[in-house]
């Protein structure tokens, strides 16, 4: 059996790392992704998105790992989902219908839907050029070759229980 | 598309009625006035007549953001405070940053106007689909960061999906000199612009985070803007300290100049006992276990979070105190334990005072107990220089108006006034009631002509941001004379300008040229720097005009006996302001284009400035 | 060269064809046998609200086919299996061998029993030829009834709705999508159709269809009689089974198959809506008849038929459906009466949030908004994401009896996104179907 050439399969792959220590929760990458996707500075519509932690002491971007199994790819009934050059899984717009199986399908909440344009929507990488990272002034998000792994699980699960003080319990 | 850079829309909140409605913020309206402070004083000026005081249901409460809010350029999530103040009962022009204003652009509203007065205690919701006045009973009380706390349960949201911009327990007892605090950390604080909104029984205003966006007319060339601001902020001399660590680094700055206010100034001598290095800016933070709390788009190291690391309130979770805060919560006061003083600056935050006029008051009782003015049956207890614990007792005792706190909450000035004789001499006031900046101002001239003039219940120019751009030298001896009212009154314009476009004083400290770059980006106008100054020298000429309609004239342009008084030790001892102080007024007013005697906007200047109708008001149909 | 005889050419039969190609470029025998030409029902409403055109619905064209070097028999029907042979046979006898079969026949429609559901204007809503039908009989002002407020209807409510027709949804039982989301869901919901102007009735069962000249007179067990120009029955489907009677295959409600999605009998697989397989939750064998389960299952089956072992961890039970901007979906097991439940609702929103536990772990979710609101939000996936891992998330019941609305920061600090990471369905990275193309 020969192996399949894929840009899913290409090796090592420039991604999004996210190192959370350093997000100050300013909300930087969220307007520049905006700004990316919707033309406009409209946050609601960003696909990297920043939670707070420990009250407001702490906070972490989040966004599409591209994962391997790229669920929202497979589960879309019309082959709207496609790799990019960057490697990044890409909702081509004209062939979206807008039925959202891919944002149930994705199990790590990075696939939505424009209630504006009728279609799903993610992170595409920018056509690797990643808005976020550029801008982010703390580069607490970095665009370069590493593992996909959960950047923001181990910093969430530390800062999610040591909240301290007054702010504890405002999680 | 005409908005781009606005949302386009003035939220108004009649609180006697109950009633919301929103009002196009029209496009004329925005290149003259701008947002922010500029929009507030037109309202002002239009709404509220000579005889509604700042406690009368018709005073207007204008919390406005402003163009560059919402989008890249960093620290934009400004807030503007306008009303008639508490404090002067004058115009006020108060800012916090936070996200306030994104989350309200992502409404779609540029501003919030209350006017009336509720008849039972609400705080104002805001979504993008809706705008209800809700009741507040269960906030009562609650401090500003159990307030926030408490809607982020109730709303079921968190982290900057909603912003909270609050009042505490001070501004719900009408506390003369209560701020308004938002989004942990950020206080609007001058003028008792906390006093007005508890008077409308407005507990807070929650803004849950729109969904709408905001458009830029030139969005690439906004980011390319906004990188050459951020480009200069990190490596301009003038701002590079600011960059890295907010305002810490003023404490020992302004130490060595002889400007840091000790003990209600009293000395001008840094205590042998109190280590330097724990005070120098690295000093500081390295105290704490701290985390960025950044404002909208901010990549400035400035606000942050902190973890008390010793002493009784180890492991309580505060905000990294500001230099305001490390002066009004700590060396006015007397205390110099970093630990205990930043625990105390967000005490301040959280009952919501002014943590300036704190200071005065707080320092002002302590050397009143000292020399046995206020005695300890007066003030029900002992409170020494440095007492943490007893300042924040008496924090308390203001917040509730009990026993002598019900004189204090009045403020520094009027309880002086109302003890008179030596207590009075020692208070630390303006005759105008703009309550000075942590500093000692009798080192720093243009800080205190400027505080004395100033018509927004504050400064109105405050330190003199790339002179050069308006060909002002780029320094001048603190203590001259001469130069310095030519500074300040030359430079008068563009802080108003700033504080009108949603972003913060300490992001928008780039050259002016840079600065309208993003301004055109954001709008798509031509401004340039002269515009710029124009625009803002306009909107202080209101705010003039609005106090001089009020009453408020040239007569209180002084400080109190202590405030001008002439230090007695240190780098400036035995220099005195007020040998100088008419002839810096003389220059001062013929610098601004004010006429000296009235204290009026001449009628030319008023006419360049496209105030025909102020020339009017003010000098009558025929000058 | 292996031969993979394919039957059904809907989702599953698709998806296993594009993972066999992928997995060998051609290098086997692919007969598809096939009544209708690939597409995927679930794009029909969009066809029906007219936002796309009859070619975007199909997924693949007999060019396609032949491009990938399929031998598609398209409006063919296979009639019954002999094992012991390794043939299937075909309607009108032609007959299959095959080395591997993939049953892949889905599911079809059943209409109400009621007397004149096989009249004119009155149709079902499952597959092309319906829904051209449908499309062709509604426009601005058609009055039109829906029968059945379950999730298949729910599906086309928009389309219709936006075609401006004057809809009337019916309902036997006392509330609407009773098997996609529990009572307090379905009020929230039917609130909103109401305010919008759609009429539903509920606990209403149909006696008859009467013809009234050109328009159709509804009459009920009780109430008033409804006057409509169009009737859609969305009363429920069954699977395409009877056909595979007598060929040894064991079935259920459909054909039992294993992790393997192998069927009892050697060398037949099945998949899809056809197919009776484990439950990612409970373990259990289920039908979902569901897009996502027909698609992993024809993807597992290939794989398996390709000769590699590729063992399906389950599917898992979700429905995603917009209401007229409101978003409804769940996941998992969201009706179990065992489970710790936390729930809220916002009304002013309005908004609505079931969280179903056991110990740790999430097994079944509701969630419930505004569309404009909900994709603010990462929710709907990081809860299919928890209930899928099972991630035990113990460490913040607490905070999610609270407030169930605040699962973000739960699902981050569970580590289920590194849990997941490593996972693929197929032990390989997926590609995109465009990607796929046979060698030679
Ligand atoms: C309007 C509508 C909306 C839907 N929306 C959703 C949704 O939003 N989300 C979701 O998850 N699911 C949805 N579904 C369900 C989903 O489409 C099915 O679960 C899915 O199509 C099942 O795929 P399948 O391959 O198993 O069967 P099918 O897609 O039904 O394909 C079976 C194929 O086999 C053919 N066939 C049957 N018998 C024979 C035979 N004897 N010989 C030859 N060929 C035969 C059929 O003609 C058909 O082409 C929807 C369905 C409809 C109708
Ligand atoms: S919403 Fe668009 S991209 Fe997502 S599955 Fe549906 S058609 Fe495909
Ligand atoms: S959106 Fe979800 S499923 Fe798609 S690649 Fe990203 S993580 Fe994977
Ligand atoms: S790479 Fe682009 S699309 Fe992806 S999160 Fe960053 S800015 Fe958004």
């Amino acid at each position: 059996m020969r192996e399949a050439l894929s840009s899913n399969r290409g090796g090592a792959m420039k991604i999004l790392k996210i190192i959370p220590e350093k997000c100050t929760g300013c909300m930087r990458c969220e307007l520049a992704c905006s700004y990316e996707q919707t033309g406009t500075f409209q946050p609601s519509k960003a696909v990297i998105r920043v939670s707070a932690f420990e009250g407001h002491t702490s906070y972490a971007p989040y966004t599409c790992p591209q994962c391997d199994e790229a669920w929202c790819l497979t589960a879309c009934p019309v082959e709207a989902i496609g790799i990019s050059p960057a490697g990044a899984k890409d909702v081509a717009d004209d062939i979206c219908v807008g039925c959202k199986l891919c944002t149930i399908a994705c199990p790590y909440g990075t696939m939505f839907y424009d209630i504006d344009t009728h279609k799903a929507f993610k992170c595409d990488l920018c056509g690797g050029n990643p808005a976020c990272a550029s801008v982010c002034p703390t580069d607490a998000i970095v665009y370069e070759e590493a593992d996909k792994t959960d950047w923001v699980g181990p910093f969430a699960a530390e800062r999610a229980k040591s909240p301290a003080g007054p702010l504890a319990g405002v999680l | 598309m005409t908005d781009y850079a606005y949302a386009g829309e003035i939220l108004r909140v009649d609180l006697s009625s109950g009633k919301t409605w929103g009002e196009k913020f029209e496009a004329a309206d925005r290149r003259k006035w701008v947002g922010g402070a500029g929009l507030g004083a037109k309202i002002l000026w239009e709404e509220v007549p000579p005889d509604v005081g700042w406690d009368h249901p018709e005073n207007r409460l204008v919390l406005a953001t402003g163009p560059l809010a919402g989008l890249p350029v960093w620290g934009t999530g400004g807030l503007t405070v306008v009303t008639r103040g508490a404090m002067t009962n004058g115009a006020t022009n108060t800012q916090a940053n936070g996200f306030f204003g994104a989350n309200l652009k992502y409404c779609g509203y540029d501003a919030i106007v209350f006017q009336g007065e509720s008849p039972d205690w609400v705080y104002l919701h805001i979504r993008d689909d809706g705008v209800e006045l809700r009741d507040a009973s269960e906030l009562l009380g609650k401090d500003t960061w159990e307030t926030q706390q408490s809607l982020e349960k109730t709303l079921n949201l968190s982290g900057h999906n909603l912003s909270v911009y609050s009042i505490g327990p001070a501004g719900e007892n009408l506390v003369r000199f209560a701020a308004i605090q938002g989004d942990y950390g950020h206080v609007a604080s001058k003028n008792g612009c906390g006093t007005v909104m508890g008077k409308k029984k407005v507990k807070a205003v929650a803004i849950e985070r729109g969904t709408k966006g905001v458009a830029a007319a030139h969005p690439k060339a906004l980011f390319a803007a906004a990188d050459d601001i951020a480009h200069s902020l990190q490596t301009d001399p003038s701002t590079r300290g600011l960059y890295l660590y907010g305002t810490l680094g003023g404490v020992r700055n302004l130490q060595g100049m002889g400007a840091l206010p000790i003990r209600n100034y009293t000395t001008n001598v840094w205590p042998e006992e109190v280590e330097t290095q724990k005070w120098e800016a690295n000093g500081l933070r390295e105290g704490f276990d701290h985390r960025g709390h950044q404002c909208s788009a901010c990549g400035m190291h400035h606000c942050h979070m902190q973890v008390i690391s010793s002493g009784p309130y180890k492991g309580q979770v505060v905000d990294e105190p500001e230099y305001e805060g490390w002066s009004g919560a700590g060396w006015t006061i007397g205390a110099t334990d970093p630990q205990q003083v930043t625990w105390m600056n967000t005490q301040l935050d959280r009952a919501c005072v002014d943590v300036n006029e704190f200071g005065w008051l707080c320092g002002w009782v302590m050397e009143c107990q000292q020399k046995g003015y206020i005695t300890d049956q007066d003030l029900g207890f002992r409170l020494e220089w440095g007492d943490i614990d007893g300042a924040n007792r008496l924090l308390e005792m203001i917040c509730k108006r009990e026993g002598m706190g019900d004189l204090l909450a009045e403020g520094t000035k009027l309880a002086a006034e109302k003890l008179g004789g030596e207590a009075q001499d020692c208070a630390i006031y303006t005759e105008v009631n703009n309550s000075p900046r942590g500093h000692d101002h009798r080192s720093r001239w243009e800080e205190m002509i400027d505080t004395c003039t100033g018509s927004g219940g504050t400064m109105d120019t405050a330190p003199p941001v790339f002179p050069t751009d308006y060909g002002l030298p780029a320094r001048v001896h603190p203590q001259d004379a001469e130069e310095v009212p030519k500074h300040v009154g030359g430079l008068r314009g563009r802080r108003a300008y700033e504080d009108s476009l949603g972003a913060c004083v300490f992001t928008t400290r780039a050259p002016m040229d840079v600065l309208c770059r993003s301004i055109q980006a954001a709008t798509g106008w031509d401004v340039d720097k002269d515009e710029a100054m124009q625009t803002g020298r306009r909107i202080n000429a209101l705010m003039r005009a609005f106090n001089l309609r009020c009453g408020i004239g040239p007569e209180v342009e002084k400080p109190s006996r202590r405030y001008g008084s002439t230090p007695v030790d240190g780098p400036i001892a035995g220099v005195s302001i007020m040998d100088q102080w008419e002839k810096m007024l003389d220059i001062w007013y013929e610098t601004a284009g004010y006429d000296r005697e009235t204290g009026r906007p001449k009628p030319e200047l008023l006419r360049e400035l496209d105030l025909e109708d102020v020339a009017e008001a003010l000098w009558g149909a025929n000058v | 060269m292996a031969r993979h005889v394919i039957v059904g050419g809907g989702t599953a039969g698709w998806n296993a064809i594009t993972t066999l190609r992928e997995l060998d470029q051609g290098d086997s025998e692919i007969i598809l046998v096939a009544d209708e030409t690939p597409y995927s029902r679930m794009v029909l409403p969009y066809y029906l609200a007219r936002d796309i055109a009859e070619s975007h619905v199909y997924i693949a064209s007999p060019p396609k086919l032949a491009a990938l070097s399929v031998d598609a028999r398209l409006g063919a029907r296979a009639e019954k299996i002999d094992a012991s042979a390794g043939k299937l046979i075909l309607e009108g006898g032609d007959e299959v061998e095959y080395d591997n079969l993939l049953i892949a026949t889905g599911s079809s429609a059943v209409k109400a029993p009621v007397p004149g559901a096989d009249g004119e204007n009155v149709h079902s809503f499952w597959t092309f030829p319906q829904a051209r039908a449908v499309a062709s009989g509604v426009g601005e002002g058609a009055r039109v009834a829906m029968i059945g407020a379950g999730f298949i209807a729910f599906t086309i409510l928009n389309a219709l709705v936006s075609q401006g027709v004057k809809l009337t949804v019916v309902e036997l039982e006392s509330r609407i999508l009773p098997r996609m989301i529990d009572d307090t869901g379905a009020g929230i919901v039917q609130d909103w159709l109401n305010d919008r102007g759609v009429e539903v009735r509920t606990s209403a069962q149909l006696a008859s269809i009467e013809d009234k000249g050109d328009a159709k007179l509804l009459k009920f067990k009780e109430g008033p009689d409804l006057e409509v120009d169009l009737v859609i029955m969305a009363t429920g489907i069954k699977p395409n089974i009877d056909w595979v009677a007598g060929s040894g295959l064991e079935t259920n409600q459909g054909i039992l198959v294993d992790e393997y999605c192998r069927t009892n009998v050697e060398n037949i697989y099945a998949a899809g809506d056809i197919a009776e397989g484990p439950d990612a939750v409970t373990g259990e064998k289920v039908v979902h008849a569901i897009e996502p389960t027909a698609m992993q299952h024809g993807r597992v089956a290939a794989a398996n038929m390709a000769g590699q072992e590729v063992a399906y961890k389950g599917s898992l039970l979700m429905n995603i459906v917009d209401v007229l901007d409101m978003e409804i979906a769940s996941f998992g097991a969201w009706d179990d009466a065992d489970a710790e439940v936390f729930e809220a609702v916002r009304a002013e929103r309005p908004a609505y949030r079931k969280l179903l536990f056991h110990g740790g772990r999430l097994t079944g979710a509701i969630i419930l908004g505004k569309t404009r609101e909900i994709w603010t939000t990462n929710d709907v996936g990081m809860l299919k994401g928890l209930v899928y891992t099972g991630v035990d998330i113990s460490e913040w019941k607490e905070h999610l009896r609270e407030n169930p609305f605040d699962v973000k920061r739960a699902f981050l600090a569970s580590g289920a996104a590194g849990g997941l990471l490593p996972e693929t369905i197929l032990g390989r990275p997926s590609i995109s179907a465009h990607e796929i193309a046979v060698s030679s």
